[in-house]
């Protein structure tokens, strides 16, 4: 074995195992090397083609390209005569994978193509030398390649060639070609198909025997231990990618919102929950600084500043503006993930407090009506325990909030309404409300008050009835007005009643009065006029029967006792008619007032002389009256124009009437003697006479009846006249309809 | 002129009676009168009652002429006797009073009166309505048969 390949090797790689030594290499030697750099095989081929060469043997190099050229040339450094040595069939090169070409099929080689092509290879390169070396990279290739099934094929055939021809073969892998683990066991078939194994460069090959077993089972103790570690490196990164899958998936999924930003404020990344939390698709949201979110921009950097700081940040309160425009109030977690101490990236935890903060602000809202109410509002629970107790209750009741919380109600309750509470409890206990409830109940010091009282359940959030609200109102003030104002009714129905009784009395007693009237007037009908009758009577018996027997001046004595009878006759019937038109009940309906005119002048114009002319406008206009009424009252105008005219005068009577507004004017003209204005008003009085009357026969009763009787009617009357020009009488009454 | 021409005068005013008799004279009425001053008495004379029991002395009357203000039975509970009575309840009966009052009309003719007069305060008024009555009721009226005597035939009361 030439020494110098020795010292080659030993040269050129300091600190590394020595190459074997090319020169004992046996003539049907198949070894394999492993190497894990080029240079180092290029070497170890170098070594092995010029030691055969240099001893008589020829030489076969199937390569790669780049190797093959590597190898020419550090043959010639060498100081061999590649040239001359290829010139003489001694040094044989081929590129590995056209050889490969020669005799692979699908894959696989092809024995009998394989000993057609190398085995005529090698019978050709030993026809002129001591032996043949062959270095063949082939299987190299087919390795490379990822066929490693082929490779070994082809390592058998290399053998099976080995046992017809006498050859040295030197195969070669890459160290980098076993790397991978699944490689583990190809490796140890390739090592079966060779001789001799020469290992890589790492291996101490000059070592004792002993240092040798030593650093075998050294090895032995890594491999075993490497595989175990890979064994452990493939549980740990299938569990990493596990949970990694787990962790982000949860992350992503969590009803939590969570977002990354850069030490800038730029957001990296946000997980569903957060978008959704907000309505922003993830480019509306990530990549974006996180202060055009919040309402307060300047929370960003006091959060950065924080965190920068190394504080943690807990329960950080901001409003952030949603893609709706609505606002949301969160809280922020946030903290620093740093990578050596570099600032990577935040991680914020968001939750959504906007509910809340609702809740909190109607809480508050409801705590200041309470705070503020007039009322007493006074929570208890079901044993009737006072739980809470506003400044409205301390004002009514007298007892403060510390006195009162913890009490039993019935510190409020009178010892005679005891029994109230167990009643009010029951019915909350059931779920009734209890509105209005008027009671009394004892302040602190021992006053009693009235109220109106509410008692209403309150539930837990399960809809369990825990305890009852009460609202008490003081209704003191309202008892006292309404106890004034049911003594007021009271009295007020007493008074009723008694003007009432009093009514009934008086009427009663004017109904007495109305009988009285009626059998007074009954009475001077008959009684009065009885005697009157007699004397008239007997005077115009007399007057009869003894006229001649007596004296002018006793036949007038006799005449006037005749008359005055007879004129006392007439006012006791025109005060009886005025008694009646008093006191008479009157209906009122629709009156022909032509038919009842004309019953009257028949009454009248028969036996008057001369007999006057009388002129109607008809139509005349009906009214609404008592119709008996209205004939004594048209009687009476009638007879009064019929009466005052001047001796021998024709009386002319015009009788019409005027719509007037609702009513009707029935107007009765004379050519009479006429009245002065100043009598005008006199003359509707009872008794009242003209002075200018008094030649003609009359009461002074008649316009005084016409009066009553119209005002009753709820008419008018009234007069026009002069002295002397005559007199325009008229009524006015409601106008009928039609 | 016969017993049951008789005309009966229930008028308790003896002013009032003489009145009536002149009146009567003057308006020349022949019949027979009976006066009786209340109405007491003109229920017993025309029930034949009391000192009337003699129904001959006491005939029935074919006509009654009825004041209303009487003393012991007024006028009107007098005609309401009369025509409760089966025998003579077809007995014409005008009343003659002083009262104008309607409720006196309105009752008298519920009670069956037959005719309603009011005595006039003049003495030739009175005069003049017996005037009329005669001739209405005495010389053109027909009366009901009496329940004692059969209706007398006007033609043979002349011989």
């Amino acid at each position: 074995m030439p020494n110098h390949l020795k010292e080659i090797s030993n040269h050129d790689f300091p600190g590394i195992i020595p190459a074997p030594d090319w020169r004992d290499v046996g003539e049907r030697e198949h070894f394999v090397q492993f190497y894990e750099h080029d240079e180092y095989l290029i070497r170890s081929v170098t070594g092995f083609v010029a030691a055969g060469l240099r001893s008589g043997e020829s030489a076969i190099v199937i390569a790669t390209e780049t190797h093959g050229n590597a190898i020419d040339q550090h043959l010639r450094d060498e100081g061999i005569d590649v040239d001359a040595a290829r010139e003489d069939g001694t040094y044989i090169t081929l590129d590995a994978s056209e050889v490969l070409s020669k005799f692979m099929v699908n894959g696989a080689p092809d024995e009998t193509l394989f000993r057609e092509f190398i085995g005529e290879l090698v019978r050709r390169a030993g026809q002129n030398s001591k032996g043949v070396r062959a270095f063949g990279e082939m299987v190299a290739v087919l390795w490379a390649d990822g066929n490693t099934d082929g490779a070994i094929q082809l390592e058998q055939l290399w053998n099976l060639l080995g046992k017809e021809q006498t050859f040295s073969l030197f195969c070669a892998y890459p160290m980098s070609g076993f790397s991978n683990a699944a490689n583990g066991q190809p490796l140890v078939h390739i090592c079966k198909e060779h001789s001799r194994v020469i290992p890589g460069e790492s291996y101490p090959s000059r070592a004792s025997a002993d240092e040798q077993r030593r650093q075998i089972a050294f090895l032995q103790q890594q491999a075993n231990s490497l595989r175990a570690e890979i064994a452990e490196r493939e549980r740990v990164e299938k569990e990493l990618r596990r949970s990694k899958a787990e962790l982000s998936a949860f992350v992503e999924n969590a009803s939590l919102g969570l977002h990354w930003t850069g030490p800038d404020g730029v957001i990296l990344w946000a997980n569903r929950a957060e978008l959704e939390l907000y309505g922003y698709s993830s480019d509306e949201y990530i990549g974006h600084h996180v202060s055009e979110f919040l309402v307060d921009r300047e929370h960003c950097d006091d959060i950065l500043a924080r965190l920068d700081r190394g504080e943690r940040i807990r329960n950080y309160e901001t409003r952030i503006r949603c893609k709706d425009g609505s606002i949301k109030t969160v809280l922020f977690d946030s903290s620093i993930f740093r990578e050596d101490g570099r600032f990577v990236h935040t991680q914020c935890f968001t939750r959504d407090i906007s509910e809340r903060k609702v809740a909190e602000e109607a809480a508050q809202r409801l705590a200041a009506i309470v705070e503020f109410s007039d009322d007493a509002i006074v929570s208890k629970d079901l044993n009737g325990i006072i739980m809470s107790w506003n400044p409205g209750a301390q004002r009514l009741f007298g007892y403060t909030a510390e006195e009162a919380i913890g009490k039993s109600v019935t510190i409020l309750i009178p010892e005679n309404a005891h029994d109230e509470e167990p009643l009010i409890l029951d019915r909350i206990r059931r779920g009734e409300r209890i509105d209005h409830y008027e009671t009394t109940r004892r302040r602190k010091d021992g006053s009693m008050v009235e109220i109106s009282l509410s008692v209403s359940p309150i539930k837990n959030r399960a809809g369990k009835i825990i305890g009852a609200s009460k609202i008490a109102r003081d209704i003191s003030e309202r008892k006292r007005n309404e106890e004034a104002t049911r003594q007021a009714k009271e009295d007020l129905a007493r008074a009723n009643e008694d003007l009432e009784r009093r009514v009934a009395e008086r009427t009663a007693s004017l109904q007495e009065a109305v009988q009285q009237m009626e059998e007074f007037s009954y009475s001077l009908s008959h009684d009065l006029r009885g005697p009157l009758r007699a004397m008239q009577g007997y005077c115009h018996i007399l007057l009869e029967d003894a006229a001649s027997d007596l004296e002018p001046e006793q036949f007038s004595y006799l005449k006037r006792i005749g008359d005055s009878a007879e004129r006392l006759d007439r006012l006791v019937q025109d005060v009886l008619a005025y008694s009646r038109v008093n006191w008479m009940e009157m209906e009122f309906k629709p009156v022909e007032t032509e038919k009842v005119l004309l019953d009257v002048l028949r009454n009248y114009t028969g036996e008057h002389r001369p007999i006057p002319e009388i002129v109607i406008d008809r139509p005349l206009l009906n009214v609404i009256a008592h119709e008996a009424s209205l004939c004594q009252c048209l009687s009476n105008l009638v007879g009064n124009a019929l009466k005052f005219v001047k001796r021998g005068t024709v009386p002319r009577i015009h009788i019409w009437t005027r719509r007037v507004d609702e009513d009707v004017r029935i107007w009765v003209e004379d050519n009479g003697v006429g009245i002065g204005k100043d009598q005008q008003e006199k003359i509707f009085n009872m008794f009242e006479r003209l002075p200018e009357a008094r030649d003609y026969p009359g009461t002074g009763v008649g316009l005084a009846i016409v009066k009553k009787a119209v005002s009753r009617m709820r008419g008018a009357v009234g007069v026009e006249s002069s002295p002397g020009l005559g007199s325009r009488f008229w009524i006015q009454l409601p106008a009928a309809n039609s | 002129m016969t017993r049951d021409d008789l005309i009966l005068l229930v008028e308790d005013n003896p002013d009032d009676v003489l009145f009536m008799r002149r009146a009567i004279r003057q308006a020349e009425i022949t019949q027979p009168f009976q006066v009786v001053e209340d109405g007491q008495k003109a229920i017993e004379y025309l029930g034949h009652t009391g000192p009337y029991e003699d129904s001959a002395k006491f005939p029935a009357p074919r006509i009654v002429l009825l004041d209303l203000k009487l003393p012991y039975k007024s006028g009107l509970e007098v005609l309401e006797w009369i025509r409760g009575q089966e025998q003579i309840r077809t007995i014409p009966v005008i009343v003659f009073t002083t009262s104008a009052e309607n409720y006196d009309v309105e009752r008298a003719y519920q009670l069956g009166a037959n005719a309603y007069l009011v005595k006039p305060a003049n003495m030739n008024e009175l005069a003049n309505i017996l005037k009329s009555f005669k001739a209405f009721w005495i010389d053109h009226n027909l009366f009901p048969s009496t329940p004692f005597r059969p209706r007398r035939v006007r033609s043979a009361s002349s011989p």
